[in-house]
């Protein structure tokens, strides 16, 4: 056979291989059959990219470096002037003002609360700049509507839950299923190390000091408490066996 | 190439080095800028202290006080609807957070005290109002409280009632009933899920550990019964260990062995901390540089915390024996309470008279055994001296005070250790040789020892060891220049014994116990009986006295004697001998008398010799005074100067600081040298925080001459190697003059040329790290007079030729001496009748004094003068006096060139009257809560003028805001309530008052109320009780609708259009008064 004549049945199957992904291509997409199993398919990937923001964010900055910040800084992501000390690169807030000339010092009274507030805009901050469900929509038959988004932060004893409730509604011509909310958790022991903190934090406000060993003793080792000493302050770094998480926060002093 | 690569390089060096001193952060600031409490700063936070522009408009702020001070921030319990109570939070914190605020600090309210909370079978550790608002979320109506249940005792109450197997869709795990039930599962209590027939777990499926013992658990997954329980007081936990769970130990089986501390490293049990110093520590004796550490051994896991750097803290131990775990040891950093100690408590020193001095001797053995400070005494039950226990560490590299309260810079706390004395020398006879007789031991070594130790015991002080065992004497002047026997660095580093939590062992203490000073030196003659301070120098008389015989009875043989009556005597009223002829005089008199008072018998040939006896005694007499006409005094005056330690010159060791593993400290960084620099950005990292800021520098100071310090007169005249003064300085003159250099260096001088600088003795201004020096000089001799200067920057380095001041000096002293006050006038304290008399001349003379001017021959009081000069060249001469009355004194001298002074010198000394404190304000009872004390000051020494500090609330005694006059005020916000606030006055020589001001302060709850009303001038006035906002309108109307006519005053007028006006007002507490309907 000629070469030109070789040439042609090679295009022509080039032209059917192409054709046949096409084809496959169209099923899974344009013609995607609106059946109700292949809708929840969808919903999962959406439901996985939304997880995926929230812990991991667009730049690896998510729910996981949030709580790590929070950690490092004491209850805050932005800690204002005058609130905080440098200590260790990290800015670590006071959570206790001097009161001069005595031991004790006044409480700023950071709570768990506020910390999941702070935690909810954050992630929503990361959010708004890493979702993109629309594209879920592309050269698919049907449509995504969403509706406004909220974020709710739920602090426990041993995790950190994150509930984004974004209704998500995808509409096809027969067809439509709902996601309502999607929930990630993290699994750090803030909860119980905030409440490690408060009693530091009893003790401090009243008596301006804090005994560690009888406080590690009596909860037999399972949380360890450091405390360092940079003058004039005091940081208390927390800490649960098992978790390599790291709570730290300082408690101002005054020069003598 | 490569070389000028090497000069981009080295400039790029010095570039970076630069500008990273410049970019050091300053932790500092936050404490030296001024700041305010905000209300709320503007980014929402609330009772900050920060600056006045982070304060958001809208709410309050105050200058001038700390948060916890001011109304709006007063720190009290915040409880928040579920019952959590926080202590000592800021009330606008707490309303904030939209919780309630009790003033009540503490949070011991019923509400707030915790608790055993039961619900169900679940137990947690709740406040009573948690322990309910709980179980109405859960549903449950009932729940049980239980305040005296602990922890532990909690948890066991309903491990009691632990759950069983609950089964849901095939799946088996142990719950609790509660728990299951909410699942909708089958519940099997108290039965493991191995044994429910619908589960299909094996038992004993293996072992793991849980809460620190060891269970069996089944396949499932699920806890079973308990195999072992591992004892954690025992210092057991389960563990896993070459693949089974076993209890393993929890101690520390091998902890740090610190080269410097004895009697560590070792098993350590769990639950045990013990103190690990960096050397030699209590008795004064810790290193500059140095801290204490308490380590604690915690699950096998050994930990270290720092006490407070500087040695604010120090860290006690002790020994627990009778425990189940046999002997250990337990440790704490407890607060280093050092100020009072060399201070408040060392009085006795100051004291003017005997029964004054033991007095105080008394209380200052009192004051510095009180369990509240850590001190020691150093002496015995009559006598002695305090000290901290362990001496603080100081910013011994700073040269000015910071500004901060009760902060002192590090010179002013170590001169308390300077001492002077003099050593008094006695020639009894003209046959006889010079023997020291008076304060000897100044003369010898141990005496600079103990001195230096004094030094030392006070802070950073003296010639001493940092903590890497390099010594400096630059701490430690001393005139004449000897030098404290330095002690061999391993002895003291490595001799950390632990700080008992018993009594300090006084026994360790190396230092003074009874130091020579000007107000100890009577302890010299202590054997005479004479003891007693500041009554100033010794006479001649009593020296003479003392080395010719005291004690013993007046004799015939023509010695002149003196007992021990005649010279208390001489000491308290009689004035001193100072001229040897009046001494001589005198005994020759008196053994001329005695010597006639036995020729009274008289007779025969043996009469003949018994008459020629009387003059062999004469004869005899008459030699002995000859004699002894010629006995002397001379004194020798010894000085010791407790300066800052001082850190090496250089830094090739400042990256050393943080290699031990711990935390590098600018207090540690400032130790190792003097050109070590702290980078607080690095604090808390493993990066290098102390670096060598001198590292580039290979200079050494560049001296020139400092103008505008040359003595008014004279010029300067530059030289090749320095410069001249001209003209020609009078003998005996004083003269200042100085240099200056281009950098921060400590500068020395010498007599003598080409002395290496660590040779030369003599420092500038006690060779502080300056760049400007300057020196005083006076001379005793005339002639071309040369002075060698040399200095040595931070980096060590040194001038190696030496820089020349000269000048010329007359040889003919024709001027009088020059007499010198301190001041001009001494005012006494309200009370104190006896003070010294004391003037300072430049050259030796004898001085006298009286109450009228008069010539020098005429004046018949002297004044003791030194007979060596001081360590500033100049000689004092002083005397007691007793005084009435304020009295003028003038005073007159003559040198040994024969030269007067024609004009007295007048010296007032005053008496001032009682301070007192009047026109406290404000009494009784008020209804604002921002309230201004005022109080006036009259009499004193300055007509009232005085400092007034006021004590609020059992705190600090602090300043008031204006004060040092005779009017004080300050400005307060307090909440309700009734206050005594304590206010002590102090004016500028000690006289002090003390009041107390007394006032309550009321919630306005009044309305106001009219207190006039009529017409005037066709309009009516409306005059209210207080300032207020009135509304009318011409029918009855709700406050909010009606029609405003003033806001925050107390008068209204209105016209007189309507027949009826309806008024209500209501004042700044938002009182509102009833609806009132006024009729014109």
């Amino acid at each position: 056979m000629k070469k030109g004549q070789v040439t042609i049945f090679v295009v022509l199957g080039i032209i059917l291989i192409a054709l046949a992904s096409l084809f496959f291509f169209a099923r899974r997409t344009v013609l995607l059959p609106t059946t109700t199993e292949n809708l929840q398919g969808e919903l999962v990937s959406i439901r996985n990219h939304i997880e995926e923001c929230v812990q991991r964010g667009k730049n690896d900055y998510g729910l996981l470096e949030i709580v790590n910040k929070i950690g490092k800084q004491g209850g805050y992501l932005q800690p204002a002037q005058d609130t905080f000390r440098l200590w260790n690169d990290s800015k670590v807030s006071y959570l206790c003002f001097n009161i001069p000339q005595t031991e004790a010092c006044y409480n700023r009274l950071r709570t768990s609360q506020e910390i999941e507030k702070e935690i909810a805009t954050e992630i929503s901050n990361v959010l708004e700049g890493c979702l993109d469900i629309q594209s879920f929509g592309q050269l698919r038959p049907y449509n995504i509507q969403e509706n406004e988004r909220t974020i709710n932060t739920t602090i426990r004893r041993e995790e950190v839950q994150v509930t984004v409730k974004a209704p998500i509604t995808l509409v096809a011509s027969n067809n439509r299923v709902s996601l309502e909310e999607v929930q990630t958790k993290l699994e750090v022991p803030l909860g119980e190390i905030l409440e490690v903190t408060n009693d530091i934090l009893d003790a401090e406000t009243t008596d301006g000091e804090f005994e560690t060993l009888f406080y590690m003793i009596d909860k037999k080792g399972r949380i360890k408490i450091y405390k360092q000493r940079p003058y004039p302050d005091k940081i208390y770094i927390i800490k649960k066996e098992g978790s390599p998480y790291t709570f730290q926060f300082a408690v101002q002093g005054e020069p003598r | 190439m490569q070389q000028r690569g090497q000069k981009v390089k080295a400039c790029l060096e010095i570039i970076i080095l630069i500008l990273t001193i410049f970019a050091v952060y300053n932790p500092e600031q936050a404490y030296a800028k001024q700041t305010v409490c905000c209300e709320r700063t503007i980014v929402g936070e609330t009772c900050i202290q920060t600056g006045q522009e982070q304060c958001n408009p809208d709410y309050r702020s105050v200058q001038g006080l700390n948060c916890a001070q001011t109304d709006f921030c007063q720190v009290g319990c915040c409880r928040n609807n579920e019952g959590n109570c926080q202590a000592n939070t800021p009330k606008a914190t707490c309303k904030n957070q939209g919780g309630i605020f009790d003033p009540r600090a503490d949070c011991n309210t019923q509400e707030c005290r915790q608790g055993c909370c039961i619900i169900e079978n679940q137990c947690s550790i709740e406040t009573n109002l948690e322990c309910i608002g709980q179980a109405a979320t859960f549903g449950r109506a009932n729940s049980e409280f239980r305040e005296t249940l602990s922890e532990q005792e909690c948890a066991g109450f309903c491990q009691q009632e632990e759950g069983g197997c609950c089964e849901k869709e095939g799946v088996c795990t142990i719950e609790k009933r509660g728990d299951c039930i909410q699942q909708e599962g089958d519940f099997f209590q108290n039965q493991h899920c191995s044994r429910v027939e619908s589960c299909t777990c094996r038992p004993k499926d293996h072992k793991r550990c849980f809460e620190g013992d060891i269970y069996w658990f089944d396949s499932c997954n699920n806890k079973e019964d308990i195999i072992q329980e591992c004892s954690y007081d025992q210092g057991l936990t389960c563990g896993e260990e070459n693949g089974q769970f076993v209890c393993k130990s929890i101690d520390c089986l091998q902890t740090y062995n610190s080269p410097a501390t004895e009697g560590d490293g070792g098993l350590r049990k769990n639950g045990e901390s013990w103190c690990e110093y960096e050397g030699i520590t209590g008795s004064g004796t810790d290193l500059v540089g140095s801290r204490h550490f308490r380590r604690l051994c915690v699950n096998g896991e050994e930990v270290i915390e720092p006490c407070r750097d500087y040695r604010e803290q120090a860290c006690v131990q002790t020994r627990v024996t009778g425990t189940g775990r046999g002997t250990y040891n337990e440790a704490l950093c407890v607060t280093n309470n050092w100020e009072e100690c060399a201070t408040t408590c060392n009085t006795a020193k100051d004291a003017r008279n005997n029964r004054e001095f033991q007095q105080k001797s008394q209380e200052d053995r009192e004051c510095c055994l009180d369990p509240q400070k850590s001190c020691s005494w150093i002496g015995n039950e009559n006598q002695g001296r305090c000290i901290p226990q362990v001496p603080p560490g100081l910013k011994f590299w700073e040269t000015k005070t910071t500004g901060q309260v009760h902060v002192e810079d590090a010179k002013e706390i170590c001169s308390q250790a300077s001492q002077e004395c003099t050593v008094y020398y006695v020639k009894r006879t003209l046959l006889s040789s010079w023997k020291c007789e008076a304060n000897c031991e100044c003369e010898r070594q141990p005496w600079i020892d103990q001195a230096n130790a004094y030094c030392i015991s006070l802070g950073d002080c003296g010639a001493y060891y940092n903590v890497d065992g390099d010594y400096t004497k630059e701490g430690l002047e001393t005139n004449p220049p000897r030098a404290p026997q330095q002690e061999e660095f391993v002895k003291l580093q490595s001799a950390g014994r632990g700080l008992s939590t018993e009594d300090f062992d006084a026994s360790q203490y190396r230092g003074l116990d009874a130091v020579p000073t000007k107000a100890w030196i009577q302890l010299g003659f202590a054997t005479l009986g004479i003891i007693g301070p500041k009554i100033g120098l010794p006479s001649i008389s009593a020296l003479l006295g003392k080395a010719i015989g005291i004690g013993t009875a007046a004799t015939t043989t023509g010695t002149a004697t003196v007992t021990l009556s005649s010279l208390a005597a001489a000491e308290t009223a009689a004035p001193v001998y100072t001229g040897i002829a009046e001494f001589a005089t005198g005994n020759a008199i008196s053994a001329a008398n005695a010597a006639a008072g036995s020729t009274a018998t008289g007779a025969s040939a043996a009469g003949t010799i018994l008459a020629a006896i009387p003059w062999i005694v004469l004869a005899v007499a008459v030699f002995f005074v000859i004699i002894h006409l010629f006995a002397k005094v001379k004194e020798k005056h010894y000085s010791v100067t407790c300066q800052p330690w001082q850190a090496p010159p250089g830094g090739a060791n400042c990256d050393i600081c943080g290699q031990d593993g711990k935390e590098c400290t600018e207090y540690r960084c400032k130790s190792i040298g003097q050109a070590c620099q702290y980078i607080p950005e690095n604090e808390g990292t493993t990066r290098q925080s102390c670096f060598n800021a001198g590292r580039n520098d290979t200079k050494s100071p560049v001296i020139r001459p400092l103008q505008g310090k040359l003595t008014e007169g004279f010029q300067l005249r530059n030289t090749e190697v320095g410069y001249d003064i001209t003209p020609e300085v009078e003998i005996h003159q004083t003269i200042e003059f100085g240099i200056e250099t281009d950098e921060l260096a400590k500068c020395k001088y010498a007599n003598q040329p080409n002395q290496r600088f660590d040779d030369m003795i003599s420092t500038i201004e006690g060779s502080s790290l300056k760049t400007t020096h300057s020196l005083t000089k006076s001379e005793g001799t005339g002639g071309q007079k040369d002075i060698y200067i040399r200095c040595q920057d931070v980096a060590g380095n040194k001038n190696e030729r030496d820089y020349r001041i000269s000048y010329q000096v007359s040889t003919v002293d024709l001027s009088p001496p020059r007499v010198e006050l301190l001041r001009e006038t001494d005012k006494l304290p309200n009370g104190v009748d006896q003070t010294i008399l004391e003037v300072q001349v430049n050259e030796q003379a004898v001085c006298r004094y009286a109450k009228v001017d008069a010539p020098f021959e005429d004046m018949g009081d002297p004044l003791l003068c030194d007979q060596t000069p001081r360590s500033n060249g100049k000689y004092i001469c002083s005397t007691n006096i007793n005084l009435d009355q304020t009295t003028t004194y003038y005073i007159r001298c003559q040198d040994q060139q024969g030269n007067i002074n024609t004009q007295g010198i007048q010296k007032r000394i005053e008496k001032t009257s009682e301070l007192l404190i009047a026109g406290i304000q404000p009494q009784g009872e008020l209804l604002e809560n921002e309230i201004v004390i005022e109080i006036q000051t009259t009499g004193g020494a300055e007509g009232g003028k005085a400092i007034c500090q006021m004590q609020i609330q059992g705190g600090h005694w602090v300043n008031m805001k204006n004060t040092q006059s005779t009017v004080h005020i300050q400005q307060l916000t307090l909440p309700e309530g009734k206050y005594n606030i304590p206010i002590r006055c102090e004016d500028e020589i000690g006289n002090q008052a003390q009041r107390e001001v007394s006032f309550e302060i009321k919630q306005d709850r009044t309305p106001p109320k009219i207190k006039n009303i009529y017409k005037e001038q066709g309009q009516l006035v409306i005059i209210l009780n207080e300032k207020g906002t009135c509304k009318i309108d011409t029918k009855s109307f709700s406050y909010e609708e009606g029609t405003i006519i003033g806001q925050e005053q107390e008068q209204f007028i209105i016209g007189l259009e309507a027949a009826e006006y309806h008024l209500i007002c209501e004042d700044a507490k938002q009182n509102r008064m009833q609806e009132m309907v006024i009729h014109p």
